[in-house]
């Protein structure tokens, strides 16, 4: 859940086209990209910010395979194990008929196994709250949030950004997981709440 | 300014007028933030009526029995099964549109894939109410799921094309659904971090299951796309192949074809892509959005209908060389006499519908009729006639008259009841429609971001005056840079 | 019906007469050329006309009036009437239009009261004797009235149902009449094998060495007579439906007889086939059920599972046969919704049914049979309880010839024996002794492949006019309830 509170240095940017030469002079530079918030798919920039490919495709697959061998397993125990029936004179182990269900398990199950599997790992579920940098980020702005450490300095990478082509630069404290939480509340987390 | 892909100035650009990412946002989250028109009020009020009638009518058929329908011993199934493959059929235009043409790279799709996918869910939903109510006894339903139990246990029967209906249904909604909520997700996120109002923001604070736009999420989401895409294709096909086994595989001359798993998915696109011009013909007037679905869309799903219309016609004439060829005695009267004899008792169906279906939708050939919104109007509903026939002159011109003359049946006409079903899903199918127009983004925003820069109309302009100032220049700066 | 006496029983409404197959009422009936005359359509020659006459039940009404009385009627037209007669069966329409509850309950009876019109008016009393024929006028009226039939169309239409020869070229050639179905299951069996039960299909087979069920009917001694359809009500609890739901072809019948008119259609002779289910055993509605309601049983029955049943009507629309029967409503008042026959009473369901339900009546129900409820699928059982009470006497017993003694109710009705029941595999019965007349033993349908458990041994007439010694005519029958008429229309 809660992943503890950093400080964050957060450009906006309004074209994707100055986006990318600043996530690469960012990375030069050797600063630490938290992430980078845009509102659609901006192709390429997770090559450009050094993310590794998702292989949310192979548990896919995985998924697939398991859906498959559940269909044709569990027909073939239920006619010529469990309860072999004479049905219209057709063979107890008709594979050719059990094609269409076996091929309808193979997709529902990858197809629920990858939507469940996506929404584990990015954190997605009702209820789920996360803190937002810039409410725009999902309209019309590319929102880059750069994680300080102790060492950094705040208005040294202020500058770098605005250089790099940012609209609007400030320094936020934030929650860098997500919590339980409406986004119609203002909700202080338990800790805080605690005074922890 | 195109990082991604260059397209050709040639084509027609997807989004008109002069719009950047926050007025694309402005044009789609507007109807959803504005009070909805007399006219949604008018539109919604007349679905929900005809939805309680719809109801009323399952109510006397649940209660009193199947018999407050005119099906008899001859004709097992009649408009239930009719109308479940017609909604079924309009489904499939939605996945099509969703997923083929993702995979095929059509960027013309943005525009109408979110209503589509969206016509697609309600149509399932529609459809299944047939399989489910057209039962006689619909409280024993839960017979169809293969769960343990204390008869045995006895499983269900997995060689019967119903029960195959009953997997394929299912997991063609599951799937649908889940493709288009993960599509709705970000754009739910939008609709929230905009939203002015407490409820607002609660309520697509939770539909958006707390998106934020993260890279690596995004990263995430195209490749859960991709996938669902490549899943949806064959599922798509699949579904109406499975519907069509109902009739391929049982041996009542007229059904036992096997054409029919390509005609049908033919049919059912076709049935569909009509169905969209429909609504979409409506949506963007009523919500204006011209400037995103275009003449240019309209267009090419009329170029859509013709072809798979005109395979359509091609399958029926099949079928007529076939039943000739066959030299099948059943076969042959159930296509010439039942269907092709204009003056037997059903003759009229199967010429309305070769009239509908093949005849007239070859006005599409004509460039200038498919871009007359009147024209695509009235064709994409006399589609929908014709393919609601198509079903009927099927599955009641085939049983009607089948093996045994002894037990020909008299003239089938529907009951108050069975109309008042048919009406009921249109009800259904309305009110969803109206309440997602009124809360969804009925239009993909990020998707319509992510295509703004290389087909919007004011891009291209631009890039059409850097293109003629200095085509090298051009080409190193835009087209390498893409790769 | 006979006289009027038996009009108020239900089992005799419902069950269609043989030639017209009409139930719950009386019409004119009226032959062929008389109908051009009146209403100028030729439904011989165009098929248009009689397509549209026999899919409507909606039939145009006649004024009939004969000895200064006169009757509306719908007319039902049976070929092969002689041009100048109608005829007008009795012993219908007991009570006047709106009788009192109280009258139609204690006097006129509930089933009888409403089927049909009382025809008695117009027979002819001299002081002496009744007379039955009488000069008839006849006039057109701008009504119609719906009859309800169980069977519309009259002919087979040339499909490999019923067989018929006549005795002269059964002699003759006694092969020649199956020889063209024997040709193409030779041309559907593979590999050169003559094996068509094993070798024309891809499917397995399945053996039944024990017992195997079969029926034999002999359509040579049918006539019809369809006893057999009120002993299978009977025995087997056939719902009663009334003539709403008959009208609207939702009569519950396990074993029905079809009529097939042959030959010249001006002068046509009739085969009747008694019908019922055929136990396949390559079934096609058991491949369909969902939920595997009905299979087959390792003694060649085709199984019904009422409790399974939800009630889809796909195996009704796969069975070749159609005779999977739906119970559309609350035939029975076994539902466990309460109060949805009342409600139908007079626009969806007759009071007959409310009566086949009442406390009294009730007690006809055997209890050794299923009440079907709303929404099943049910059909002939081959009588199974008799089955496994026979199986039973001979464990007992320890007498395995002892199951030769079981008789279908069907069969145990049939006055002509023309229904033999028995075990297939025990030489000795009575059904493998008529199968292995091999020149007359047919099975309907039998090119599907659909393995049919009940097979017919095909009519061979021997009239004189079959075998051509007399030249036709003057052989009218006289029906107790025919009356002649100068045609003037």
């Amino acid at each position: 859940m809660a992943g503890g509170q950093k400080k964050f240095v957060v450009g906006s940017f309004d074209d994707e086209a100055v986006l990318f030469p600043a996530v690469k002079k960012v990375r030069k530079a050797g600063y630490k990209i938290h992430d980078v918030y845009t509102p659609f798919p901006v192709h390429g920039l997770d090559h450009a910010m050094g993310l590794r490919e998702t292989s949310i495709h192979t548990a896919g697959f995985i998924y697939a395979v398991t859906g498959t061998t559940t269909a044709v397993t569990f027909m073939s125990w239920v006619f010529t194990k469990d309860w072999p029936l004479n049905i219209g004179g057709k063979p107890h182990f008709a594979l050719p008929a059990w094609i269409p269900i076996t091929f309808e398990l193979t997709v529902l199950f990858a197809a629920v196994g990858m939507v469940l599997t996506f929404c584990y790992l990015c954190n997605l579920a009702p209820f789920v709250k996360k803190h937002i940098f810039h409410p725009r980020a999902t309209d019309d702005l590319f929102v880059m949030a750069i994680e300080c450490t102790d060492k950094t300095n705040d208005a040294e990478v202020q500058s770098f950004l605005e250089n790099a082509g940012a609209k609007e630069i400030n320094v936020q404290v934030a929650e860098t997981g997500w919590w339980i939480g409406r986004y119609d509340r203002e909700q202080k987390l338990y800790k805080e709440e605690k005074g922890y | 300014m195109s990082l991604l892909k260059y397209e050709s100035q040639q084509r027609e650009p997807l989004v008109d007028g002069n719009k950047d990412y926050h007025q694309v946002t402005e044009d789609i989250v507007r109807p959803i933030e504005m009070k909805p028109s007399r006219l949604w009020y008018i539109g919604f009020y007349i679905s929900v009526a005809l939805l309680l009638f719809g109801v009323y009518s399952i109510y006397r058929e649940v209660t009193y029995g199947i018999g407050q329908w005119n099906l008899n011993k001859t004709i097992g199934w009649g408009w239930d099964i009719t109308n479940f493959v017609w909604w079924v059929g309009i489904g499939h235009a939605g996945t099509l549109i969703s997923a083929i043409l993702l995979l095929f790279r059509q960027g013309w799709r943005t525009g109408v894939n979110r209503a589509a996918e969206a016509m697609t869910i309600f149509a399932v939903m529609c459809a299944g109410q047939f399989p489910i109510w057209h039962m006689g006894r619909v409280w024993m339903a839960m017979f169809v799921l293969p769960y343990p139990n204390t008869r045995g246990p006895l499983w269900v029967n997995f060689n019967s094309p119903l029960l195959w209906d009953v997997f394929a249904i299912s997991t063609y909604f599951t799937v649908s659904l889940l493709f288009w909520y993960s599509g709705l997700l970000p754009d739910f996120a939008t609709v929230r971090d905009r939203a002015k109002t407490k409820f607002r923001k609660m309520m697509y604070g939770v539909a958006a299951f707390g998106w934020s736009g993260s890279t690596k999420h995004w990263q995430r989401h195209e490749s859960l796309s991709l996938v669902l895409a490549g899943l949806s294709t064959p599922l798509v096909l699949s579904v109406h192949t499975i519907v069509s086994f109902d009739f391929a595989t049982s041996i009542v001359p007229g059904w036992h074809t096997t054409i029919f798993p390509p005609y049908f998915v033919a049919g059912a696109i076709f049935s569909g892509f009509a169905m969209v011009q429909t609504l979409m013909i409506v949506v963007r007037k009523v919500l204006n959005l011209q400037d995103y679905i275009t003449l240019g869309h309209i267009e090419a799903m009329n170029k859509v209908i013709v072809l798979t219309g005109s395979i359509v016609g091609c399958a029926y004439l099949t079928e007529l060389f076939i039943a000739w060829y066959g030299q099948n005695q059943y076969e042959q009267w159930a296509f010439f006499e039942n269907r092709g004899n204009l003056f037997s008792p059903y003759g009229w169906s199967y010429y309305l519908m070769m009239f509908c279906n093949v005849v007239s939708p070859q006005l599409f050939w004509s460039r200038k009729l498919r871009r007359n919104i009147t024209v695509t109007f009235f064709m994409s509903i006399i589609v929908n006639i014709g393919m609601w026939f198509e079903r009927f002159v099927i599955i009641v011109t085939s049983v009607y008259r089948d093996f045994l003359p002894s037990s020909w049946s008299t003239y089938y006409s529907p009951s108050i009841w069975e109309i008042g079903f048919y009406l009921g899903t249109f009800g259904l199918f309305f009110t969803c429609f109206f309440l997602f127009g009124k809360y969804f983004p009925v239009i993909a925003i990020a998707e319509i971001k992510a295509v703004l820069k290389t087909s919007g109309e004011n891009y291209k302009a631009k890039m059409t005056d850097i293109e003629k100032a200095d085509a090298e220049k051009f080409y190193i700066e835009e087209v390498e840079h893409a790769h | 019906m006979g006289n009027g006496s038996q009009a108020n029983n239900p089992w005799l409404q419902e069950l269609p007469d043989p030639i017209s197959k009409v139930t719950w009422d009386n019409y004119a009936m009226m032959g062929t050329e008389m109908y051009k005359e009146m209403y100028g359509k030729d439904v011989l020659k165009d098929k248009g006309a009689s397509d549209a006459y026999e899919v409507h039940p909606e039939k145009p009404v006649v004024k009939v009036t004969a000895n200064g009385k006169s009757l509306e009627l719908p007319v039902l037209l049976i070929p092969g009437i002689q041009k100048n007669t109608i005829a007008v069966a009795l012993g219908y329409g007991r009570g006047a239009a709106g009788a009192s509850k109280e009258a139609i309950t204690n006097n006129i009876g509930r089933a009888a009261y409403g089927a049909g019109k009382n025809a008695y008016p117009l027979v002819g009393f001299d002081g002496t004797t009744v007379q039955y024929n009488a000069d008839v006028k006849i006039e057109k009226t701008s009504s119609t009235y719906p009859l309800a039939q169980t069977q519309v169309h009259g002919s087979s239409e040339n499909r490999p149902v019923i067989y018929e020869t006549n005795l002269k070229s059964f002699i003759a050639n006694p092969a020649q009449m199956l020889e063209e179905v024997e040709q193409e299951k030779l041309n559907i069996t593979v590999n050169g094998s003559e094996d068509f039960v094993k070798d024309a299909t891809m499917y397995p087979h399945y053996e039944k060495p024990g017992i195997k069920w079969g029926m034999a009917i002999d359509l040579n001694t049918c006539t019809g007579c369809s006893a057999c359809v009120v002993a299978c009500s009977a025995e087997n609890n056939v719902s009663v439906v009334g003539k709403i739901q008959v009208q609207r072809a939702h009569e519950m019948h396990w074993l029905r007889i079809d009529r097939c008119f042959t030959g010249d259609l001006e002068n046509p002779d009739v085969v009747f086939q008694p019908m019922m289910c055929q136990h396949c055993d390559n079934a096609p509605c058991e491949n369909v059920c969902p939920v595997a309601a009905t299979n087959h049983s390792s003694e060649g029955l085709n199984q019904m599972t009422y409790n399974r049943c939800i009630g889809t009507r796909y195996c009704a629309n796969n069975c070749p046969y159609k005779v999977r029967r739906f119970n559309w409503l609350d035939y029975t008042g076994a539902d466990s919704f309460k109060d949805n026959q009342q409600p139908l009473i007079g626009s969806d369901m007759d009071e007959v049914v409310l009566q086949m339900n009442d406390d009294l009546t009730r007690m006809v129900l055997n209890p050794d049979v299923t009440v079907r409820s709303r929404g099943v699928i049910e059909k002939c059982s081959f009588c199974v309880q008799r089955l496994q009470e026979s199986k039973l006497d001979a464990k007992k017993q320890q007498d395995p010839s002892l199951v030769r003694n079981v008789k279908t109710a069907c069969m145990q009705a049939c006055p002509t024996h023309a229904i033999s029941f028995g075990n297939i595999n025990d030489t000795e019965s009575n059904v493998a002794k008529a199968r292995s007349d091999k020149h007359r033993n047919f099975y309907v349908l039998e090119q599907l492949h659909v393995l049919p458990n009940v097979s017919y041994l095909a009519k061979v007439r021997n009239t004189d006019r079959h075998i051509g010694a007399i030249e036709e005519g003057g052989e009218e029958k006289k029906g107790e309830a025919k009356k002649e008429e100068k045609a003037h229309v």
